[in-house]
């Protein structure tokens, strides 16, 4: 190997080296968190079940895109019917103790977005419904809503 | 011939199709009494049959039987009308077992529904439970009558036969934590609430009055526009004799064909289920009673009844429409429903010796709001005032069930001996010392002080004395609206508002203004194993300096009756960022209770008002996580 390599095969080490620093030093100010970090965190993972349902009824909207990230990774993004109250879409996963953000978008034509804090302590059972319903012309209309509620015990659909 | 033989094979299938392709057509089968509505739902009219099916999955035992039994005597009470019949009666709705399936999302309970021949209307027509539910499976409840607490993971049978026949009724799902919540929630039951009267009264009326002489309704099933069955109120509670005349009158003030009557009439129902109220016998069914009105105006009352009348103040849910000022009723039944509560409250004193006078007052109160009332000046010495009772009737005035109002201590020093008390829940007729009061030595006066935290109510005043003329006021003291409130709840406010002219409020409002420099709000619910005394936590945070200081942190866990613990903390001063966590470990968790957390300044400005169900982790506030 001649020294013209050396010194190429070094320039590259180094120059791999700055870029891995940058990027590290990139990743921890992105990372830093909009929510104060708790004190209850800790390593340890929890089987978290998340439950999607579509519960809008509308004649007029046939679907809507549901879209659920927790701390900004998409978790499901999919189409659901409208009409049919008694369909779960179910995402499990393990996610490390503490605190995290769930966030519940849904999308055309109401474009909603709600947050929740998720303090994951134990397994649990996350329901993020999406609510339309259409009321008799007497009846004060409720807006379309999203709820999120969690269990620590396995619901069942009924 | 031949060739009317081959005619006849060409036309008699064509002819034999067309025949079929009618009879299938016009033929709602078993659709019984069900009327639907071009696709926006439907309900029954008659009597809605059912039997027990063993000829699904697996025979069906007593014990299971009598939990189905106890989910549709649930329903009855509210005036619908299961009727169980054997399998081979062709019910209505044949309840069977069958496997609905054995994975991440489990169904428990499933009602089925067919269609109306050409027509966008579906009908329920069968009830079927999982044989195949996850371990530990069901909980079948040996005496479903009672409320304990369900085995840790298991599933409450009761609880979904009632959601499901909650469907055959026609109800949809609803986000609140009722019946028709779409899941199965754990260890906790769910029995008759007021959101489930709320979403009924959508449906059906229990209570329309209709002009004498009594007809009853002749089932129909032709579809209709509208949602509302008139039904002739057999199961309604009798009513004293004495009183029909009264009644006719009162009624033509207030009748009305909506739901609001059937929900003042159903709220006592559960009143009743609930043992608050006592049963009223004996009389005539109420259809012969009152004439519809085209207005529902409340009309000046009759005049008062010359001699006693027993009965009880059960009476006035029943005939108090949602939202309506129920002063007429309570000036028409001035002198012997005092006379009556006198005797339920001071049976020591019946027939007291001294004449009794009295007056009643009035009001409502709405989200928010908070009543205070006093008796009026009176003398100590002798004392004037023998007892003041308090009547009302917490209205289910908005979808979101499980209103429940909580009051809150009156920071008065002149009141003497304060008590802590609480309202029922939504559409439970309450009375009897349900808020704060006190002695004021002072200006001789009796004080009572409501907070609503969240609810409707009318409410009224009852004072029994023993001096003329004793005039009862009740003002509103303080009031203000959070913009946590939902739309709903303002239209309802503000319907309320416009029939009773309230005076401007003294206090300071700036709740409308958000703060921006809170960041994060957080309202934690430790999931422990329910049902058990768990931890709940409230952190928050701000991002201005340390010397942030004098915030008067003050919550309010409601909805559960070992969490009614009203409660101001002074926060201590941390490290930059401000910050601050305080927990309770002394309230019973169960899902869906209805939590507010309150933040105001040592000037009572409310910084933060936040009023939702918790999940285990609520993030609240102005800018939260942002």
């Amino acid at each position: 190997m001649s020294r013209v390599h050396v010194v190429i095969a070094a320039s590259i080490l180094m120059l791999s080296v700055l870029a891995l620093s940058y990027v590290a030093h990139a990743q921890s100010e992105s990372a830093t968190p909009t929510a104060p970090p708790l004190p209850s965190a800790t390593e340890s993972s929890l089987p978290v079940h998340f439950w999607i349902t579509n519960q809008a009824l509308s004649q007029t909207v046939k679907a809507v895109q549901i879209t659920l990230l927790l701390d900004g990774q998409v978790l499901f993004d999919q189409s659901m019917e409208v009409g049919d109250q008694h369909h779960v879409a179910v995402v499990d996963q393990t996610i490390p103790n503490g605190i995290h953000t769930l966030t519940v978008q849904v999308g055309e034509p109401y474009n909603l977005s709600t947050d929740a804090a998720l303090d994951i302590n134990g397994e649990q059972w996350i329901i993020a419904a999406f609510w339309l319903t259409p009321q008799p012309e007497n009846v004060q209309a409720r807006l379309p809503h999203i709820t999120v509620d969690a269990f620590d015990t396995p619901p069942a659909i009924q | 011939m031949s060739h009317n033989i081959l005619r006849l094979r060409v036309w008699l299938p064509v002819l034999v199709g067309l025949i079929l392709f009618f009879v299938l057509v016009t033929h709602r089968v078993n659709a019984g009494n069900w009327v639907g509505d071009h696709g926006n739902g439907g309900h029954w009219t008659g009597n809605i049959t059912y039997a027990f099916d063993d000829s699904g999955k697996k025979a069906w035992t007593e014990a299971e039987k009598k939990n189905v039994r106890e989910a549709v005597k649930e329903w009855n009470d509210l005036g619908m009308k299961f009727v169980e019949v054997a399998p081979n009666a062709k019910p209505d709705i044949p309840v069977t077992w069958g496997d609905l399936g054995h994975g991440d999302s489990t169904t428990a309970g499933f009602t089925a529904l067919s269609y109306v021949s050409f027509s966008l209307d579906r009908y329920p027509t069968s009830v079927q439970f999982n044989t195949n539910m996850p371990e530990p499976g069901w909980y079948i409840d040996d005496d479903p009558t009672t409320d304990e607490p369900i085995p840790y993971r298991k599933t409450d049978f009761l609880s979904v036969a009632k959601h499901e026949f909650g469907h055959v009724l026609g109800l949809d799902h609803t986000d609140a934590f009722v019946s028709m919540y779409p899941h199965t929630r754990g260890s906790r039951r769910t029995r008759v609430t007021p959101g489930d009267v709320v979403l009924l009264a959508e449906l059906y009326t229990l209570f329309t009055p209709t002009p004498r002489p009594a007809s009853t309704p002749t089932p129909t099933d032709t579809p209709t526009r509208t949602r509302r069955a008139t039904r002739t109120p057999t199961d309604t509670p009798d009513l004293p004799a004495t009183l029909e005349a009264e009644l006719t009158a009162i009624a033509e003030g207030i009748a009305t064909t909506d739901a609001r009557t059937h929900e003042a009439e159903t709220a006592v129902r559960v009143a009743q289920n609930a043992g608050a109220t006592p049963t009223l016998t004996n009389t005539p069914t109420r259809e012969t009673t009152v004439t519809p009105r085209p207005t529902d105006t409340p009309q000046a009352p009759s005049p008062t009844p010359t001699q006693p009348v027993l009965y009880s103040p059960a009476l006035l849910p029943v005939l108090a429409p949602k939202d309506k000022d129920i002063r007429p009723l309570f000036e028409a039944f001035n002198q012997p429903y005092i006379q009556r509560l006198e005797d339920e409250t001071n049976p020591d004193k019946v027939l007291a010796t001294q004449p009794i006078s009295m007056s009643v007052n009035y009001g409502q109160a709405t989200l928010g709001e908070s009543w205070a009332a006093e008796s009026g000046a009176c003398p100590s010495n002798p004392p004037c005032l023998d007892s003041v009772v308090w009547v009302g009737q917490v209205f289910p005035s908005f979808q979101a069930a499980q209103q429940w109002l909580t009051v809150t201590q009156q920071q008065s020093s002149s009141l003497q001996n304060p008590q802590q008390v609480q309202l029922g829940p939504a559409g439970q007729f309450w009375d009897q010392s349900h808020c704060v009061s006190g002695q004021n030595t002072r200006l001789n006066r009796t004080q009572f002080s409501c907070d609503l935290v969240r609810g409707n109510l009318q409410i009224g005043l009852a004072v029994i004395g023993t001096q003329p003329d004793i005039e009862s006021q009740i003002t509103p003291i303080e009031q203000y609206f959070s913009n946590e409130i939902d739309r709903e709840v303002q239209l309802i406010v503000a319907e309320a508002k416009s029939k009773f002219p309230q005076p401007t409020p003294t206090k300071t409002q700036n709740n409308l203004a958000p703060n921006p420099h809170f960041t994060t709000i957080y309202l934690a619910v430790s999931p422990l194993q329910p049902p058990g005394y768990n931890t709940y936590e409230v952190r928050f945070r701000d991002d201005r300096d340390a010397n942030v200081a004098d915030f008067q942190f003050e919550w309010t866990l409601t909805a559960n009756d070992d969490c009614r613990v009203p409660n101001t903390v002074w926060l201590p001063q941390t490290p930059n960022p401000w910050q601050a966590e305080w927990r309770h470990p002394d309230c019973l968790h169960l899902p869906g209770e209805i939590v507010s957390v309150e933040v105001s300044d040592k000037q009572n400005n409310t910084i933060l008002l936040s009023t939702d169900r918790p999940t285990n982790e609520g993030q609240y506030g102005p800018g939260a996580n942002k």
